[in-house]
């Protein structure tokens, strides 16, 4: 359907959007400009006809990343003042600029030239290369072909791929080795946020930098999660089992399964109680160990890694599919709680000695007989017994006097 | 014809208050007013897109998935609005000290 002006404004809104994301002071604003820009290239995406990238970037680069990134703005001074301008050298930037214009014009050139029926003349044709040659036979052309070739061949075996929609069909049946390789590198993304978490001195101080003030769950954050959490899950198994046949999918539901982990971190209601759980190894494994017992069982059954036998195939790409949903929002969610989990030894302390918690101040890296001020003083639990006080009344100061005496009893 | 009249009209409503929540979010002075707007307005013009899109598309299932929709994102953005003024408050609190008129007068404690 043919809106130029939407169009227009849209590409416009990503630029202005893009422009304040960058140019901006306050980290906060850009944040908040970025998660704007997601939701603006997400409506991109559909007007470039693909809903499922549409879904993707609504999902991940708007909601997940904008969850991590304000997290990480917070983390950064407090994230609401604004930063002294660096100076910048003046050397750096000419190359810079050069090489981004001419990077947007190639690109530019290379779409215009691949325009449906384009013949823009014979200089074009010499200045890009993209003209014809003796024999007639043009670069766009072949370009082109290829594409629609790409187009026709998925189109005549999606009947044998065990799905009925070609993106799917694609990412997991023709193109499963990819996908395969995309899982192995989340599963790495996450296991090396888990090598970061375990080091974590380093969020000792980031409580200290924004006063470690901590803030009970309200009910009403409670009771809304624990009613939209359920959806959540509803969505994403929904989106699981529409992938085969309408846009939806696999990384899709993984994205919405990874919101819901936030909201539940955020309620205090996270089931991840630390890094060792085993049910999170096991889900962070689940996405590519689906694929090589797939691609093994494909092997033994049609001698090929990955090959699906065709009336196998549907079954094949489902159990896949939830296996990489639950990994990916396993992952997701364990990239955002990262921030907040606590070492297994400083919550048996915690738990031991019974006491609430007076501030949010993760100490991962401390044991329970150390006696610094940063001690035993725990962290983010998976409940919500943190509410010394009212938090709508309370002074700072009051934290701080209350818990030395708790602490010193934890010490025995 | 009519249903795609009154559709267009609903449309347009939505279009308003769109803008008047937009208005709201950029001009209002204070944190708790940007809230009102966001929320009232921006709600309420969903809503309006919904009935629009009720009234226009046809069968009974999606106008009664769409209306579901729409409740749950009420739903949802009134859970977050209360959350986002009750941190605003909480900060305002943090931030004056010593205690004045505004944390007297608050008696919240949820």
């Amino acid at each position: 359907m043919q809106s130029p002006i939407l169009d227009l404004a849209l590409a416009l809104g990503l630029l202005i959007t893009a422009f304040r994301a960058l140019h901006t002071r306050v980290l906060f604003t850009g944040v908040v400009f970025y998660i704007a820009f997601g939701m603006l290239m997400s409506l991109v995406w559909v007007r470039l006809r693909a809903p499922d990238l549409a879904l993707a970037e609504a999902s991940l680069g708007a909601g997940m990343i904008g969850a991590i990134l304000l997290d990480a703005a917070r983390a950064l001074e407090g994230g609401t003042d604004p930063v002294a301008p660096e100076p910048r050298s003046r050397i750096g930037r000419l190359p810079a600029a050069v090489a981004a214009v001419a990077f947007t014009a190639i690109l530019a050139v290379t779409l215009l030239a691949l325009a449906p029926g384009a013949d823009r003349g014979e200089k074009w044709n010499r200045w890009t290369g993209f003209g014809t040659d003796r024999t007639g036979a043009s670069g766009a052309d072949s370009l082109r072909g290829t594409m629609t070739d790409l187009g026709d061949q998925v189109a005549t075996n999606l009947s044998a791929s065990g799905v009925t929609y070609p993106v799917t069909a694609v990412l997991l049946n023709f193109r499963s080795y990819d996908t395969m390789l995309e899982m192995t590198v989340l599963f790495l993304a996450a296991v090396g946020s888990l090598m970061v978490y375990r080091s974590g001195r380093q969020w000792t101080n980031r409580e200290e930098s924004s006063g470690g003030q901590s803030v009970a769950v309200s009910p009403v954050a409670e009771g809304a999660t624990r009613i939209l959490a359920p959806f959540g899950v509803l969505v994403g198994g929904y989106l699981v089992w529409r992938g085969s046949s309408a846009p939806g999918g696999a990384f899709q539901a993984g994205a919405v399964i990874g919101a819901i982990g936030v909201l539940l971190v955020l309620a205090g209601l996270s089931p991840i109680s630390g890094p060792d759980a085993r049910w999170i190894r096991v889900a962070l494994a689940a996405g590519p160990a689906a694929f090589v017992l797939a691609g093994a069982a494909g092997l033994a059954s049609t001698g090929r890694f990955l090959g699906f036998p065709p009336g196998r195939a549907g079954t094949v790409i489902t159990v896949i599919e939830v296996a990489v949903a639950v990994g990916v929002g396993v992952t997701l969610a364990l990239l955002y709680a990262g921030g907040r989990m606590e070492r297994p030894l400083a919550r048996a302390a915690r738990e031991n000695s019974g006491l609430a918690e007076d501030s949010h101040v993760v100490d991962p890296g401390a044991d329970p007989s150390d006696r610094s001020p940063r001690g035993v003083e725990s962290s983010r639990p998976d409940r919500k017994e943190r509410q010394i006080g009212d938090p709508l009344h309370d002074s700072g100061d009051d934290d701080r006097g209350a818990p030395d005496e708790r602490r010193s009893n934890a010490d025995r | 014809m009519i249903l795609d009249a009154l559709a267009v009209l609903s449309l347009l409503a939505a279009v308003i208050f769109f803008v008047a929540g937009m208005l709201g979010v950029t001009r209002f002075p204070d944190a708790f007013c940007r809230l009102h707007a966001v929320t009232k307005s921006d709600n309420l013009g969903l809503g309006f897109v919904v009935l629009g899109l009720a009234l226009a598309g046809g069968s009974l299932l999606s106008m009664a998935k769409l209306i579901l929709i729409w409740m749950l994102a009420v739903g949802s953005s009134s859970a977050a609005c209360f959350l986002v003024a009750r941190q605003v408050m909480i900060e305002e609190n943090r931030a004056n000290r010593p205690p004045d008129d505004t944390a007297e007068t608050s008696s919240s404690t949820i």
